[in-house]
């Protein structure tokens, strides 16, 4: 008999999941540790929270553990500690859903980085980013502030020395 | 589809510094900086020139972190940028690559780059003595080593002679590096510049811009700390590490360079001359080329040697020996070559069964004078190959010979190794790889 974790949304709803499906974000695997099955998670919508856990559910089957010994290293020795470099998928099924998953527009994209990030669950956290990344690959400033609603505060001079200055820099990459 | 109202949809601003800068890790020198140019809030966090970048940083661990510790290569103050920079630049020594032009003699041709923790070191590698490691042992000597100074300066050292003399050596070297402010801490380190002539091919020279830099900042006096005049204290302790547990108590002493102070007397000699060095790209074979790559064997005289086999653009196969030692001149005589590249496949002819079965494979021999016949494994496919470049004209009696001098079998194994032997006699030189995977195999002691 699978045990069943308790997930209630900002928005009131409840869902009910298996434990292993709901472990794969530490952050419940820990709160589960110390309290009760029944875990409020105001700052997740309804919407993202029943993503999330279908893509839990898809991976908690396939699930290959974390750091491997090399990335932790690399983690432990790196700066920001919120880089973790675990494997990538390996199989190529579950890397076709997860790129069919990761078909969002950016808002939805968005709110599912934060959730990841919140529940840190490694291998969302990493495709969700990538997937940001992605989106930025190929862009001029332009595009990228239009794209991600970011707010331009430079004035036309600052950004006419700022785009040469830069393109200079980097001109042989 | 981007979100059409904007001031309630999510910014990137929005998201965690961290989330941030994991994002942006993904991308490109090039692709960050036209990301920094979005806002003020991005300039300040991609700017390359900045000391400490966390973005920088995670980019290099990102690309690098697996290979080697990006963190430990540069001081606290160093640019990360420049980090990745000479990341990017010195990647490409990974590998193998044969020196050519002339050397020292007994200078082992073959040369291996890996990567160290904070450093990139390159080895000569050579066939054992004396039948070390089961008979197929090679040495790795490393010789030369790349990393960032203080100020994040590339630097590369060259070990001519490949050990030290004895422990109290270096012992002296070490007390002597703090106070010295003219040299370097072992004075048979000699600082080299490695440039690059395309991708494939580089040179080793001897950096006397070195000392001359050290030089002109000690009349001055200004500086207390001198940039160019020592070698990073980090690498140094790692060449010292590989050394300190390599101690010779003859010595090789006409290996030994001359000191600093001989060096500077010697009034601007050059005492130790360049080398050049192309890369090996395809040390391994692959599905579509199965005989490619870097192998060891032995030879009819009984001695363990390296082979290079390659592939050419129209459709042949050629094989030679790494490193003809002393021979400048060899006239390009391959040990093999094949221009039809189809392999004969089971079941074979009788022919082919016997001209396979009376032979021998020429082995190691173990320390009781008995041979080490480790079975090599089922013939699974033949090629049929030449020894000489020379026409041989079926029929011509002034022809250089009977076919058969220069006509030979490779006999691939299952195992996906092979071994070659030629119609003129009665031997099999089964070859086994020299690396896999980056890994240098049978790797022995130099002591």
């Amino acid at each position: 008999m699978a045990k069943m974790i308790k997930l209630v949304s900002g928005d009131g709803a409840e869902f009910e999941v298996e434990e292993e499906v709901a472990f794969q974000s530490k952050i419940i695997k820990d709160i589960v540790a110390d309290a009760d099955d029944v875990i409020p998670l105001p700052t997740v919508s309804s919407k993202v929270l029943i993503q999330v856990i279908e893509y839990c559910r898809k991976h908690a089957a396939v699930n290959s553990f974390p750091l491997s010994p090399s990335s932790s290293a690399a983690a432990a020795a790196s700066s920001s500690s919120s880089i973790s470099y675990s494997k990538p998928v390996s199989d190529p099924a579950l890397r076709a859903w997860d790129n069919e998953f990761v078909k969002l527009n950016n808002s939805s994209l968005f709110d599912i980085v934060i959730a990841a990030n919140y529940l840190d669950i490694e291998e969302l956290v990493d495709l969700v980013l990538e997937t940001v990344a992605d989106r930025i690959k190929g862009k001029q400033a332009q595009e990228i502030r239009r794209q991600f609603n970011i707010e331009n505060d430079f004035t036309p001079e600052e950004e006419e020395a700022l785009r040469r200055e830069n393109s200079w820099a980097f001109q042989n990459n | 589809m981007a979100s059409s109202n904007s001031t309630l949809a999510m910014s990137f601003s929005d998201f965690p510094e961290d989330v941030q800068i994991n994002i942006l890790s993904f991308l490109s020198p090039s692709e960050v900086s036209a990301f920094a140019c979005t806002s003020r809030r991005f300039v300040a966090l991609c700017g390359a020139a900045a000391p400490n970048s966390p973005l920088w940083l995670a980019i290099c661990e990102r690309r690098w972190g697996f290979r080697t510790r990006p963190r430990s290569w540069v001081s606290s103050s160093a640019s990360f940028a420049r980090l990745y920079k000479a990341l990017d630049r010195w990647e490409h020594l990974i590998g193998f690559w044969r020196r050519i032009g002339h050397g020292g003699p007994g200078t082992p041709h073959l040369v291996f780059f890996e990567w160290g923790p904070s450093y990139i070191a390159g080895s000569r590698v050579s066939p054992a003595p004396d039948a070390a490691g089961g008979g197929y042992g090679v040495l790795k000597v490393p010789f030369l080593w790349l990393g960032l100074s203080q100020h994040g300066e590339l630097v590369s050292f060259l070990h001519p002679g490949g050990r030290l003399d004895s422990s109290a050596d270096l012992l002296g070297s070490v007390s002597d590096s703090s106070s010295s402010s003219s040299g370097v801490a072992d004075p048979d380190l000699v600082p080299v510049s490695v440039s690059f002539m395309g991708c494939s091919h580089f040179v080793v020279e001897e950096n006397r811009s070195y000392f001359a830099d050290a030089r002109e900042v000690d009349s001055i006096g200004v500086l207390e700390e001198i940039e160019t005049s020592s070698p990073p204290d980090r690498l140094m302790s790692e060449i010292y590490q590989y050394f300190a547990i390599r101690t010779s108590p003859g010595g090789d002493k006409a290996m030994r360079r001359p000191r600093k102070k001989e060096r500077e007397r010697s009034g601007g000699r050059h005492l130790w001359e360049a080398e050049h060095f192309v890369k090996i790209n395809k040390y391994y074979p692959t599905p579509e080329r199965p005989l490619q790559g870097l192998w060891k064997g032995f030879s009819e005289d009984m001695i363990l040697e390296f082979y290079l086999v390659s592939y050419d653009d129209i459709g042949g196969i050629t094989c030679r020996r790494v490193g003809e030692a002393g021979e400048q001149f060899s006239g390009y005589s391959p040990v093999f070559w094949t221009s039809n590249t189809t392999f004969l496949e089971s079941p074979f002819s009788s022919d082919e069964q016997d001209l396979y079965a009376n032979r021998e494979q020429i082995c190691p021999v173990n320390a009781d004078g008995r041979k080490s016949s480790d079975s090599s494994g089922v013939v699974s496919r033949i090629l049929c190959i030449n020894s000489s470049y020379d026409l041989v004209i079926p029929g011509l009696s002034a022809s250089s010979g009977d076919p058969r001098n220069v006509e030979g079998r490779i006999w691939e194994y299952d195992d996906g190794t092979f071994g070659f032997g030629f119609l003129r006699n009665n031997y099999i030189i089964d070859l086994k790889h020299i690396a896999v995977n980056e890994f240098l195999l049978d790797i022995v002691e130099d002591l």
